[in-house]
């Protein structure tokens, strides 16, 4: 919000559209629905939020440099088969150490690929992502594996402090992340290589390093995801979040609700936290409202749409109704 | 060297035919080449719908979801109004999807990626509603196996669609003013502006075209399943993009290669097969899948690394040896 030299108020709508969205709908399904103000729902929403929201985190960083990773979803599903399959052997806390390790080498797998041998970042992760694929259904054979550690299973579903654990992890991710974008040279690196790789080359940002610890960051989120997700399900199999559009696609989907370019270059991971609580908003809203789970998926795609066009509509508007500029006076 | 880029997926394609061939020759035997090819039908069908969407400088990801509209349309309409009549309305159901699609991209100014991920999930949808989440079957109506079991000259039809895709695509894209100039929007899109083509209306006909083409793949799984789902197809519009991919088609646009599309489609139908003849278990098919695809194009890139490197060092001999001679002089 800033005003402007007449002293009105104006608000941006490309920069706070979702945040508008998401209080516009919280108060609207407030409003009609009793259970949805219940504080127990909210809690709900927020730990539903983080699981694809932690990845979405490390995903933002790697749209903001002009990349995108579609490996993610099957790498969610190895990490997970691999992080209740070795739980018995190894205990919890090397196990959970060594598949953040383990998320982080296979990102910057991606990074070496993509910097190194010039493979496209599509490619490279569309090839990963078969790899991964395969990779947890070779592991223990593609058995689901089932989570028995007492600890483990708390991780997922409990509370600290009166806030679901996983919101707490996706919290803490988002505030690293955005220090790591605005504080950091590498953050700026990142925003860098996303307006204009050459530009960032010659200027002497060191590309292929950047790139490699971006890709490492989305896979470094990918594990922490791995690890919420099979804890809330106390398991984990090789087609866990393949359904309805693909884990990736869907990470992806939150961070451009978010208002994150494909281009590269700007983006925010505050405004991706956002995008990622308005999806589980709008998710349990229509389980409340006893919307059909089938129509949820016409009305979740037709949200997506009107948010993607929203530049485009109001274009089109500008051709029709006399505004004077993209910004609308409230 | 332009030839690893032109013909390196016919090389991979013979090295890994005949790498096959060595372990179980069967697999070169008439019978089974032709099944390989019925087998790469699904997919090299929706991958030259895929090229085109590509080299417009676009992607479709919602050939998959089509796909199985399509495959919901016909278990519901066939019993009702008969084969021809069913397949046309699939037909026509998937056109609407595909202006649908075209729409949005070019008058809401959506980017292709995300245009296309979020009608994924709405036409999914709509195949859900439609069916009620069931799975509607056709084993009652055999009239629709000539998709995928009959004959036509001796052809088996699934082949015989993939000739006729491929040649009508191959026609359009070389022959056509329609072609060149979605040939000039994927390499520019503002110069094509500039030059008074009818950029939206083109962009439009290419996803109508994608569309089509994920029917015609739904008609072939559809007749092969006998079964019409909601949840059919999750794989094929990655599947298509790699297909287009390893045939040599650029990610930037600009610049197809259709029959690269096709020879990259049966490469990966051939994996399949050889690994199902030798008893290997699915998953290695996405394995070697993945592998192939990052190591065509890792050569892809070490070629221009050292491609580069030698004309560095080839402009600095002939720069030293002009030094040389006007020395002379």
């Amino acid at each position: 919000m800033r005003s402007n030299e007449s002293g009105r108020v104006r608000i941006d709508l490309r920069d706070r559209g979702i945040l508008i969205a998401l209080v516009l709908l919280a108060v609207v399904l407030a409003l009609i629905n009793h259970d949805f103000r219940k504080p127990v729902n909210m809690l709900n929403i927020l730990r539903e939020a983080s699981f694809e929201g932690t990845a979405a985190v490390g995903m933002t960083l790697c749209i903001i440099s002009g990349a995108f990773d579609l490996s993610i979803g099957s790498l969610l599903a190895l990490l997970g088969m691999v992080t209740i399959g070795e739980m018995h052997a190894l205990g919890l806390a090397p196990t959970i150490l060594a598949i953040l390790v383990l998320g982080f080498a296979a990102g910057s797998l991606n990074g070496i690929l993509v910097s190194y041998l010039r493979i496209p970042a599509f490619i490279t992760t569309l090839g990963m992502m078969y790899v991964y694929k395969a990779l947890a259904q070779i592991y223990h054979g593609g058995v689901p594996q089932v989570a028995t550690n007492a600890i483990f299973t708390k991780i997922g579903s409990g509370l600290f402090l009166g806030v679901p654990i996983p919101f707490i992890v996706f919290a803490t991710c988002a505030v690293i992340g955005t220090v790591i974008l605005r504080r950091t040279p590498l953050g700026r690196y990142i925003q860098a290589i996303g307006n204009s790789e050459k530009a960032s080359l010659v200027a002497g940002v060191k590309l292929n390093r950047t790139r490699i610890i971006t890709f490492g960051l989305v896979g470094l989120a990918t594990a922490i995801a791995a690890i919420l997700i099979s804890s809330r399900m106390w398991s984990a199999n090789s087609t866990m979040k393949s359904g309805n559009g693909g884990y990736e696609f869907n990470v992806i989907a939150a961070v451009v609700l978010g208002g994150t370019s494909l281009a590269g270059g700007k983006g925010s991971i505050f405004k991706t936290v956002v995008a990622a609580v308005f999806i589980a908003v709008l998710k349990n809203g229509m389980n409340l409202l006893r919307i059909e789970p089938y129509w949820q998926y016409v009305v979740t795609g037709i949200i997506l749409l009107i948010a993607f066009s929203m530049n485009g509509l109001r274009a089109m508007l500008g051709r029709i109704l006399p505004f004077r500029d993209t910004q609308r006076v409230i | 060297m332009k030839i690893w880029e032109r013909y390196g997926i016919f090389f991979l394609f013979l090295v890994i035919l005949g790498a096959f061939a060595l372990m179980i020759p069967r697999i070169v035997s008439p019978n089974n080449l032709l099944n390989i090819l019925v087998q790469s039908s699904i997919v090299s069908i929706a991958a030259a719908g895929m090229t085109l969407a590509i080299t417009s400088g676009g992607f479709d990801l919602s050939v998959g979801a089509i796909y199985a509209l399509v495959s919901c349309v016909l278990g519901k309409v066939i019993p009702v109004v008969g084969l021809t009549l069913g397949v046309f309305t699939a037909l026509m159901v998937s056109m609407i999807c595909g202006v649908f699609n075209g729409l949005i991209i070019t008058k809401l100014r959506v980017q292709t990626f995300v245009a296309t991920l979020a009608t994924m999930i709405i036409f999914r949808g709509v195949a859900f509603i439609y069916t009620g989440g069931r799975d509607v079957e056709l084993y009652g109506l055999p009239a629709i196996k000539v998709f995928t079991t009959g004959r036509f000259l001796g052809l088996p039809v699934p082949l015989l669609m993939t000739l006729i895709v491929f040649a009508l695509v191959y026609f359009l894209y070389h022959h056509t003013p329609l072609g060149l100039h979605i040939r000039a929007i994927g390499s520019n899109e503002p110069a094509a502006v500039t030059s008074g083509i009818r950029v939206d209306r083109i962009k439009i006909a290419v996803f109508v075209f994608t569309a089509i083409t994920a029917c015609f793949s739904g008609l072939i799984g559809t007749a092969q399943l006998l079964t019409g789902n909601g949840r059919l197809g999750t794989d094929l519009a990655l599947q298509a993009i790699a297909a287009v991919i390893l045939g040599g088609t650029s990610l930037a646009g600009g610049r197809g290669r259709l029959l690269g599309t096709l020879v990259a489609s049966i490469l990966l139908a051939t994996i399949g097969n050889g690994l199902n003849l030798l008893g290997v278990s699915a998953a290695y098919q996405d394995l070697s899948t993945g592998i192939i695809l990052i190591v065509a194009l890792a050569v892809e890139g070490l070629r221009q690394i050292l491609g580069r490197r030698e004309s560095f060092s080839a402009k600095a001999v002939a720069g030293i040896k002009s030094q040389e001679a006007s020395d002379a002089q």
